[in-house]
């Protein structure tokens, strides 16, 4: 409640200045700096983590009783007697292959020969352990814990107060599969999964830099895997990922399930209608925006990538955008901002003409329109929202019925919809027109969220059109407008580069030629400004030669042989 | 004065789109039919000869603002004469603006009940424009600024569109006598109508939100020309359609024209539309009048923000709404204020300015 609106009237009497409270990636803005308040758990994560008990009956007892061993027979508390000593392995059966365990763990350790000269030590075994490239020391009770829940194979040689945690995890997640809800005609088919480190595969092939960073960030305090905040060091810009990384290091919640809860937590209006963030199951999409500056976040269980900052225009973009050719891909892009503005005002202005203002209609159609509403008893709006409501009846339904029944849920709607309720005279034709435009305009948008936001725009409009008419629709367009102007992703305004206005990059609304597009957007204000050379088609006959000249293709060692 | 520390830079278009979309709110009333009837056929020249007087004024604006880095007028006059002075001021500016922004939602709702919705009550839109001028204020004048560019092209085009499709129509005979009642009585009408452009003191509160003086001497002068080119433009698409006596008897001229086109298309009557296209205007400039007035007393009591102000100052605007008894009423106060609020508007910067020149000297100045 520091910043609360109570607090900032009470300022007006004491003269207190007013924090600054936003977060903006312009130059003239600095790092923010307010500390933040720490939460509950904050001071349990900080207490102080006991050593771990070298005499092998204590370890065995205390992980016993923390994992309950008896009520939880997944756990396994393994005693190994060899000649050089008594190991204890500990691991969850269901995390860990137990062909690794007995193959590149047992093995070895039984066949281990301590040197005579010196005492034990954790290098000696690891020295040993060649098989498993993941090991790490572990020298506290916390840390075991940690390591075993994270599905690492925990091995502790009696008398001694440190272990070694080993990545001997099965694979059990499902394999990479194609896209459910970014499906394309032409471009890669695969889609990221559950498991983090696929995921973190998928993009690794693709994106071969050194610069690529994958940060781990501690997810929830009963999450089993980390959040890793992805970026590209060098090319994103320092202040996006300090702000990023604050911001997800400041949560601290029992579990996170999925990014679109994390978004939640970490964007910057999150009671608005709208989402700041874009969520993608594609790798393709994800390095696309990680090569213009964005950050991605991953997070375990989820198969979906996390990017910010983006616009709104870059939610109306499509992923196969850059596969097609530059006018195909304009041609969709208009066509689906068609669509925006279709889904969002269609019902509310066919309201408000009807209702209010027949006049504008041609006479032909508005003697059309009002016979085919001569039957029907309710009011325009009315009939509109009872196919809305219908509309989206079907499509709950259609996602949770088994896919086996699908289609029946379709034939179904589309007699209800269709033929039985003009029949009945409860709505009119043009009304199902309408609500079917607007139900197909709507899903010509890419980004999922997005559409079920302007679902909710679309009633609110609808309510003012049926009460104030065009007036009404002017009141939902100003606060509409005046809301996404003021929304932000990461610091970045939702709908740069046109309000704040600046020179779009040639992929926003009209997307250009490849090759003519030279620079990133600026609004994620990247280290490097530039994707590709300035000229990349030097061999084009059309380039003026003082282009060539400009940017050094006619010193090129070849030419310099020719001159020669 | 300091701003309040959620407000953000003005970008050089949204606030010449801002001004502009102020300064015309009044195109939309019924000010072209007061112009005609105080010029006559030569009405078209008197928003250029009211900017022409206008000019030196910014001008004066300008210097005040650079010799004190862009800060508000009230900040100086507080500088100048002391923290008293400041609050009077601010007080004083805020009571005008006030009621500048009560006869501007009044008339905005005549205009709607006349045009829109001849069965809705008239207080249904003046207390849904105050609020949805509340929300829009709230904000801050950045947020509200890119607003006002992101609807700008819907009222522009839709703007020029009516224009053109209606001037096409015309009869150039009809703007004969081309100097309406005379030359020098034309001139002294675009002396007396320079209230068409007073909304430009809104420039003088807002100055701490620019970054560069260059920008803030571009969006004044810009917006001016623009505007006056607008008013220009408009007088004369209406005496081409209107003869002189029609033109000074017509409700609300701009949409008198619109009802002039018939498509005959998709689309039959553009009216309807037009007139949803203006009201974005309108909006935006009440709650920039919110806006302004909220600013002035945050300004006069050297408050950290204006927010509070805003929503007691909409209540009060509301209810100088309803003080006017007939629309007539409303129509015939807001052109005298019109007439007379140029004169604090302009009168305190030019002041500023006189005072400045002869008698400040900051302290490098006097080593």
């Amino acid at each position: 409640m520091e910043n609360s609106w109570i607090k900032k009237f009470l300022s007006i009497f004491s003269h207190e200045p007013v924090p600054k409270k936003t977060f903006s990636l312009s130059p003239s803005r600095t790092v923010y700096s307010n500390t933040i308040p720490l939460g509950r758990s904050k001071v349990t994560k900080r207490k102080k983590s006991s050593s771990l008990p070298p005499e092998k009956s204590d370890l065995q007892k205390v992980l016993a009783h923390r994992f309950r061993s008896r009520r939880n027979p997944d756990f396994i508390i393994r005693s190994l007697q060899t000649s050089w000593g008594q190991i204890t392995i500990a691991f969850y059966q269901s995390l860990t292959d137990s062909n690794q365990i007995q193959e590149f763990l047992i093995g070895p350790l039984v066949e281990f020969t301590p040197p005579a000269d010196k005492p034990l030590c954790a290098k000696d075994l690891k020295d040993q352990l060649t098989y498993c490239h993941v090991v790490k020391e572990v020298f506290s009770f916390d840390d075991t814990l940690k390591s075993i829940i994270t599905g690492m194979t925990f091995v502790h040689i009696d008398g001694y107060e440190w272990g070694l945690a080993l990545d001997f995890l099965g694979q059990h997640g499902r394999s990479v599969s194609e896209p459910h809800t970014e499906t394309v005609v032409q471009g890669p088919y695969d889609a990221f999964v559950e498991d983090i480190r696929i995921n973190l595969y998928l993009l690794r092939t693709r994106l071969a830099t050194p610069d690529f960073i994958a940060e781990n960030i501690p997810a929830g305090e009963r999450e089993s895997g980390p959040i890793n905040l992805l970026y590209i060091d060098g090319l994103t810009n320092p202040k996006v990922i300090r702000e990023i990384r604050r911001r997800l290091e400041s949560i601290d919640v029992d579990m996170l399930y999925n990014v679109g809860q994390l978004e939640q937590f970490i964007e910057d209006r999150p009671f608005s209608l709208f989402s700041q963030m874009i969520t993608s199951e594609r790798p393709d999409r994800t390095i696309s925006f990680l090569m213009e500056g964005a950050v991605a976040v991953l997070l375990n269980g989820s198969p979906l990538a996390l990017i910010a900052p983006v616009t709104l225009w870059s939610q109306v973009h499509s992923p196969e955008d850059i596969y097609y050719r530059w006018p195909i891909s304009t041609f969709a892009r208009l066509l689906r901002v068609i669509g925006v503005l279709t889904t969002i005002f269609l019902p509310a202005v066919y309201t408000a003409m009807v209702v209010f203002h027949p006049e504008m209609l041609p006479t032909d159609l508005m003697l059309a329109i009002a016979s085919a509403r001569e039957h029907v008893p309710f009011p325009t709006a009315f009939s509109l929202l009872f196919l809305e409501i219908a509309f989206d009846f079907i499509r709950e339904a259609a996602l949770r019925v088994p896919k086996m029944i699908g289609p029946t849920i379709g034939i179904v709607g589309a007699i209800i919809i269709g033929q039985a309720v003009v029949e009945a005279g409860i709505v009119s034709p043009v009304a199902i027109i309408v609500a079917a435009i607007t139900g197909l305009a709507g899903f010509s948008i890419p980004q999922y969220s997005l559409v079920n936001s302007f679902r909710i725009a679309r009633l609110f409009l609808l309510f003012l059109a049926n009460f104030l008419g065009f007036y009404g629709v002017l009141i939902g367009l100003v606060v509409l407008v005046h809301h996404l102007a003021g929304l932000k992703s990461l610091g970045v305004p939702f709908l740069s580069p046109f309000s704040p206005l600046r020179n779009p990059s040639g992929d926003t609304f009209i997307r250009t030629a490849a090759f003519s597009v030279e620079k990133r957007p600026f609004f994620t204000r990247p280290m490097d400004k530039f994707k590709q050379r300035p000229l990349n088609r030097p061999w084009d006959p059309r380039i003026p030669p003082e282009l060539l000249l400009i940017t050094g293709d006619l010193s090129s060692p070849q030419k310099k042989g020719e001159q020669s | 004065m300091k701003q309040s520390s959620q407000e953000g830079y003005l970008g050089g278009i949204e606030a010449f789109v801002l001004v502009s979309m102020f300064i015309t709110v009044k195109l939309f009333f019924h000010i072209p039919r007061e112009l005609s009837s105080a010029a006559g056929t030569a009405s078209w020249m008197v928003p250029l000869i009211a900017f022409l007087g206008v000019v030196p004024v910014f001008l004066c604006v300008e210097r005040v603002a650079n010799r004190f880095s862009r800060a508000s007028l009230l900040s100086i006059s507080g500088l100048l004469w002391g923290r008293y002075v400041q609050w009077f001021l601010g007080l004083f500016l805020t009571v005008l603006l006030v009621v500048h922004v009560g006869y501007q939602m009044r008339i905005f709702g005549e205009f709607m009940i006349t045009t829109l919705l001849p069965n809705t009550p008239i207080s249904v839109v003046i207390i849904s424009s105050a609020l949805l001028g509340v929300f829009l204020a709230y904000n801050g004048l950045e947020n509200l600024s890119r607003t006002a560019w992101l609807l700008f092209p819907l009222a522009i085009v839709v703007f020029l569109v009516s224009i053109f499709l209606v001037g096409f129509q015309g009869h150039i005979y009809y703007l004969s006598p081309w100097l309406g009642y005379g030359g020098v009585a034309t001139i002294e009408t675009g002396i007396r109508f320079m209230g068409l452009f007073k909304e430009i003191v809104l420039l003088t509160l807002i100055a701490p939100l620019f970054r560069k003086q260059k920008t803030f001497r571009q969006v004044g002068f810009g917006s001016l020309l623009f505007t006056a080119s607008i008013y220009t433009l408009t007088q004369i698409v209406l005496h081409l359609n209107f003869p002189f006596p029609g033109a000074r008897e017509v409700g609300f001229p701009l949409y008198q024209l619109g009802r002039l086109i018939n498509l005959q298309f998709a689309i039959q009557r553009l009216e309807p539309f037009m007139v949803f296209a203006w009201s974005t205007v309108t909006t935006i400039g009440i709650a920039v009048g919110l806006y302004e007035s909220a600013l002035a007393t945050t300004q006069g009591s050297r408050a950290p923000d204006f927010r509070p102000f805003l929503f007691p100052l909409a209540a009060l605007a509301v209810v100088v709404a309803f003080i006017p008894e007939s629309s007539i009423e409303a129509v015939n106060t807001y052109t005298y204020l019109m007439m007379i609020l140029p004169i604090p508007f302009y009168g305190l910067p030019v002041f500023t300015w006189i005072w400045v020149t002869l008698f400040y000297r900051n302290s490098e100045e006097l080593k």
